[in-house]
């Protein structure tokens, strides 16, 4: 017999990750860590019905030079019993085994396996019998040997020779001799044990986080007792030699060691795998695509255009067959081409608007020879990772874009990809709270007094929050408890998965190769992994955005047909001054891409006048540019107010388009590669490591590279290219890729041209699809000043969209838009279609009761109707929701009663104007009345002597003021340095409001929970859109809050 | 078994305990030595009240009786004896 000693344990088979959702506490990578530190040769990942750590898993073995196992925890079903049984991947084919019975397990509402399912796919599973939820403990527990004997023999035949009861050890009473007893039974059926504890979080400290995640998992407070939750801390990983010691049994340990070596397999590939695309027959991807894209050039480009044009396609070409990737453009092409066979809208954007062969595709509509656009930034030999294709679609119409991918592929090897939704610290205080008993006044309470400085921050950073927890909490004991619970997290603790916006991936063979299957609670398939790991795992994303704004360009452009004959081509409209003028005088709320705040300020002082003008000023408001001090010399030097200079003389080529400042993802590209002489390669990971850095010791390793690659390349000083270093690496967070520009900036044209030349049909468009950053009451507002009134709301003549039509305006015939019946909250599609229905079968409601009599809708809906007005033309409010209350004691609606109810309506007081509009904004968020919520207070503001908006705005730059603004936006963003930008609004005008960091410390509840902020400021801008600089501020009461733009 | 929850001294502090001193709820000065260890488990108490992980071990004495004792940092406490 070998010695105990010699048994060293050499892996750990039973590890349960954050990845378990309540059920774990560490990250695979911290385990991973735990377990190289604890000198173990392996590790097996077995979360409970997932494996969405295992990415992360192989990763972190790879770097911590130890083998990652992968395999699930998965809850079996036997009759009315589950029981917990871990299957561990012993080779692809096992992996691919245990994501079917993942999937089957997803689409059951128990989420479980039955047991003849489980015993139906045994391909290449090693199964441990699992530990205090198993089938031998609770059998052998509940004392039915015979039935347990049964069922092993089963297991047995199924998973022969790979079939091991576990033995377990909580540090429990009596689990030493469960262990023993486990292990007599195991002999008595000549089958193998194996000894493995169950990992629940890396050390012992986390125990207590583990239990209170428990508690939340299960909806219990921490004071009442659950089978459940840990009693101790035995769920630490714990080292070789102490699990030797609870389970002294060499045989098991032996086991243990021999399965973590046969069952080793690399998940992560070396290679990516496209999906098939239809290619006709005695064509090869490579010959079709080269034959689309040749077919496309003589018609896309003219003779004087096209020897550049051949020549960059030929080089596409080529770098597109050496990586294999010629499917994958055929693929993405065959989405844009169904989308412009439909009368989608789509285009492609981001980095592959760089690429002449999607634009030849017709995948993207930006033109990258005419522009000078770097194919590189998308794809070059060597790059290893998946390059991106983003394709916007019209909003209204991405789900049949995806049904018909879905159907396309085949439901076996499409899905969308999976967010990893992380722990943010208000989420945080909702479970964790929970679990200690908080009430929930108190948690929603402290959640919402983390306000815009605190809420964005992961748990791990909660005694940053302090002041928060101190306000709401007070001394209670429950605070400390809950801010260490809250700073033992893990950054990125998961907490669910759910839909990505539009990742789609798309297989060559089945997804379950790559990862089980599930649905989403909104019923939408993903697969369990994220962009990152997908691409990680050598899969195909299509990211299929919806664009809210293609959503709306659609719907104006149908608008505008309908009412004038007209169908505009989008794609080509002309260029128009008068886009121009309306853009450079900063008028462009509602316009894409250059509605916010400081956009608008940009636009004013930038005065585009061309598309790259319009691409250049999309990009410059973004982390990168504006960390980078991108922003002003941008803005000075092309107002001529400072020259043109260049860090260094041979940077001219590469920054001459954006006068010698960095501007968008590219140039960082162009300067690794033509300044610091690094290659393609080299410059794309250098790119990506400076956009995501977040220490600062991360990025210094590459300084001396640079600046030696510089002066070797290009005779830079080291002060020159310390300098130029310098500027790269504060090109930090988000930047335009210039491609990805570009297809903006022709939205972005599209939106004003369509403002400009139909207002009307473009408000309704936008009010309906609602792209953007404003609320339907500040675009409201807006439409005063571009001439179009609103008409209102009627259950006679609203549908289910905003719609334009002819109306009598202060004395004259112009077009005006009605709000739909969905505008109102409670009001379905499908309710509003119903009123729309019987009105066109019998015609117009001629009373409440001929209402109540022909349309079937629930009494909450009419009541709602009336509130917003629907029916003003019928009966005032108040007497319309008095005889719906009536009517509903007589006969159900949509059926007339046989006698007419006789109770006359009580002389009612009108509701009078102000009270139509607190119901409208209550109701609908907007009024189609030109009153402005500050019209009710206008006298108290008076008092107070505060003036309107649009008296600050006769005033010269520099004076002071007293003024006051509903507030509809709200910015605090990371890149400010402590400074606020709130927009409160007048009517018509708006006010950007600048606070500093000192009066935002001070005003912290104020600034958080104003909904008018009455402000003493500097006017620093007048025009368009005022700006102002707050000195002092104080709230006012008004009839209700908008709730607006936030970010930061 | 009957809870008592009195202070106990162990010999030796650390390690398997062999021989245990405690004063009883009427005043008197007992000792017992052990026989062996039946069981033995980790309790982690109300760790929201700053309660701390106790070990707790189940004894059998040479007389023949059944203690339950537990240790809490380094202390001891004789929580339970078969009656």
């Amino acid at each position: 017999m070998v010695p105990l000693a010699r048994q060293r344990l050499n892996a750990v088979l039973c590890a349960h990750s954050s990845f378990s959702f309540g059920a774990g506490v560490s990250g695979p990578t911290t385990l991973v860590r735990r377990a190289a530190e604890l000198g173990y040769d392996a590790i097996a990942l077995t979360d409970t019905i997932n494996v969405t750590g295992g990415a992360e898993l192989f990763a972190a073995a790879r770097e911590h030079g130890i083998r990652a196992l992968i395999g699930a925890t998965l809850p079996v079903r036997i009759d009315d019993e589950v029981y917990s049984l871990v299957a561990i991947a012993a080779s692809r084919s096992g992996y691919r085994t245990l994501n079917e019975l993942i999937t089957h397990a997803h689409a059951r509402d128990e989420r479980d396996v039955p047991w003849p399912v489980l015993l139906s796919h045994t391909a290449d599973l090693i199964v441990l019998t699992g530990g205090r939820g198993g089938l031998p403990a609770r059998l052998l527990a509940a004392r039915r040997v015979n039935a347990l004997e049964e069922r092993m023999r089963e297991l047995h035949g199924a998973f022969p020779e790979r079939l091991f009861v576990q033995l377990f050890h909580d540090r429990l009473p009596w689990d030493a001799r469960r262990a023993r007893v486990l292990r007599r039974f195991a002999q008595s059926l000549a089958l193998p044990t194996l000894a493995a504890l169950e990992v629940r979080f890396a050390r012992p400290e986390d125990y207590r986080l583990f239990d209170a995640l428990v508690c939340a998992r299960l909806g219990i407070s921490v004071q009442e007792p659950h089978p459940d939750r840990p009693r101790n801390t035995a769920g630490a990983m714990a080292g070789p030699a102490e699990v030797a010691e609870r389970l002294p049994f060499p045989e098991a340990l032996q086991n243990a060691t021999f399965v973590a070596e046969t069952a080793a397999f690399d998940l992560l590939p070396e290679r990516l795998v496209t999906p098939a695309a239809r290619i006709p027959a005695g064509l090869t991807a490579d010959q079709q695509l080269e034959r689309r894209c040749f077919e496309a050039l003589l018609a896309r480009y003219d003779v004087s255009a096209l020897p550049a044009a051949r020549r960059k396609l030929e080089e596409e070409l080529a770098t597109v067959r050496a990586l294999g990737l010629a499917e994958f453009f055929l693929v993405a092409a065959e989405v844009t081409d169904y989308c412009r066979s439909h009368g989608i809208l789509a285009a492609g954007r981001g980095s592959a608007a760089a690429s002449i062969c999607c634009y030849l595709l017709g995948i993207t509509a930006v033109d990258p020879v005419k522009h000078d656009l770097l194919f590189e930034r998308f794809l070059h030999t060597g790059k290893a990772t998946m390059p991106d294709v983003d394709i916007d679609i019209s909003s209204a119409r991405r789900d049949e874009v995806i049904a018909w991918v879905e159907h396309r592929f085949g439901a076996a090897t499409e899905a969308m990809v999976c967010n990893k939704i992380t722990y943010r610290l208000p989420l945080a205080i909702q479970d964790l709270g929970r679990a200690l008993g908080l009430p929930m006044e108190l948690r929603t309470r402290l959640s919402r007094s983390l306000g815009r400085d605190f809420r964005h921050l992961s748990p791990r950073r909660a005694r940053e929050a302090a002041v928060a927890f101190d306000e709401v909490l007070g001394e209670a004991p429950a605070k400390e408890v809950l801010i260490d619970l809250l700073s033992a997290m893990e950054p990125s603790h998961p907490r669910h998965l759910a839909p990505h916006s539009g990742g789609v991936v798309l297989s060559r063979e089945p997804l379950t190769h790559y990862a089980p299957l599930e649905r989403s609670s909104g019923g939408i398939k993903i697969v369990q992994l994220d962009k990152d790991d997908a691409e990680a795992l050598g899969l195909i994303k299509l990211d299929l955005l919806g664009l809210r704004m293609l959503a709306a360009l659609e719907r104006a452009r149908e608008e505008v047909f309908r009412l004038e004959g007209t169908w505009l081509d989008l794609g080509e409209l002309p260029d128009d001054a008068r886009v121009w003028d309306l853009i450079s005088a900063g008028a462009t709320l509602g316009l894409f891409q250059v509605e916010s705040p400081s956009q608008i300020h940009t636009s004013r002082v930038m005065r585009a006048r061309t598309l790259r003008d319009l691409a250049h000023q999309i990009a410059l408001i973004r982390p990168g540019p504006i960390q980078s001090g991108t922003v002003h010399p941008y803005l000075r030097r092309r107002q001529g107010l400072e020259p043109t200079s260049y860090w260094h003389p041979s940077l001219e080529a590469v920054l001459g388009k954006t006068y010698g400042v960095l501007l968008f993802q590219e140039d960082v590209l162009r300067i690794g590669v033509h300044f610091a002489g690094m290659s393609w390669i080299e410059a794309d990971r250098f790119r990506k490591k400076v956009s995501s850095f977040r220490d600062v010791a991360d990025i210094e390793p590459d300084r001396q590279r640079f600046i030696e690659g510089a002066q070797r390349h290009v005779g830079a000083s080291a002060e020159e290219a310390e300098q130029v270093f310098e500027a790269v690496k504060s090109y930090q967070g988000f930047g335009f890729a210039e491609s990805h520009a570009w297809a903006f900036a022709i939205h972005a044209y599209a939106s004003g041209w369509l403002r400009v030349h139909y207002p009307a049909e473009y408000l309704a468009a936008i009010m309906t699809e609602e792209p953007g950053m404003w609320s339907p009451s500040t675009k409201r507002h807006e439409a005063r000043t571009w001439g179009v009134p609103f008409v209102p709301l009627d259950v006679n003549r609203s549908g289910v969209h905003y719609r334009v039509e002819w109306a009598r305006h202060e004395g004259k015939r112009v077009k005006a838009v009605r709000p739909p019946l969905c505008a109102v909250k409670g009001v379905s599609t499908d309710a509003a279609r119903s009123v729309m229905l019987e009105r066109l079968r019998h015609g117009s409601f001629t009373s409440v009761d001929d209402l109540y009599g022909r349309a079937p809708l629930d009494r909450d809906v009419l009541e709602a109707l009336v509130r917003a007005g629907a029916l003003d033309a019928l009966a005032p409010r108040r007497e319309a929701l008095y005889r719906i209350g009536v009517l509903t004691g007589t006969a159900p609606s949509g059926e007339r009663p046989l006698l007419a109810a006789p109770t006359p309506t009580p002389g009612l007081e009108p509701l009078g104007t102000e009270g139509h509009l607190v119901w409208d904004m209550h109701t609908t968020r907007f009024s189609t009345l030109e009153l402005h919520p500050l019209d009710v207070i206008r006298d108290q503001l008076r008092e107070w002597g505060a003036i309107s908006l649009a008296q600050v705005g006769r005033r010269a730059r520099g004076s002071r003021v007293r003024t006051a603004g509903l507030v509809v936006s709200r910015q605090r963003p990371p890149t400010a340095k402590g400074f606020a930008f709130y927009v409160i609004e007048d009517g018509p005008q708006r006010a950007q409001l600048i606070i500093s960091p000192d009066l935002w410390s001070s005003h912290r509840t104020l600034v958080r929970d104003a909904a008018i902020l009455v402000a003493d400021a500097t006017i620093v801008d007048t025009g368009y859109q005022l700006t102002l600089k707050a000195e002092t501020l104080a709230m006012a009461e008004g009839p209700f809050a908008v709730r607006g733009y936030e970010f930061g | 078994m009957r809870r008592l929850m009195v202070p106990l001294q162990v010999q030796p502090p650390r390690g398997t305990p062999r021989a245990l001193r405690w004063v009883d709820p009427a005043g008197s000065t007992r000792s017992a030595r052990v026989a062996r260890v039946l069981d033995d488990w980790d309790y982690a108490g109300r760790w929201w009240e700053d309660e701390v992980l106790r070990h707790y071990l189940l004894l059998e004495t040479e007389a023949g009786h059944t203690l339950e004792i537990y240790r809490e940092g380094d202390a001891w406490c004789l929580s339970r004896v078969s009656d």
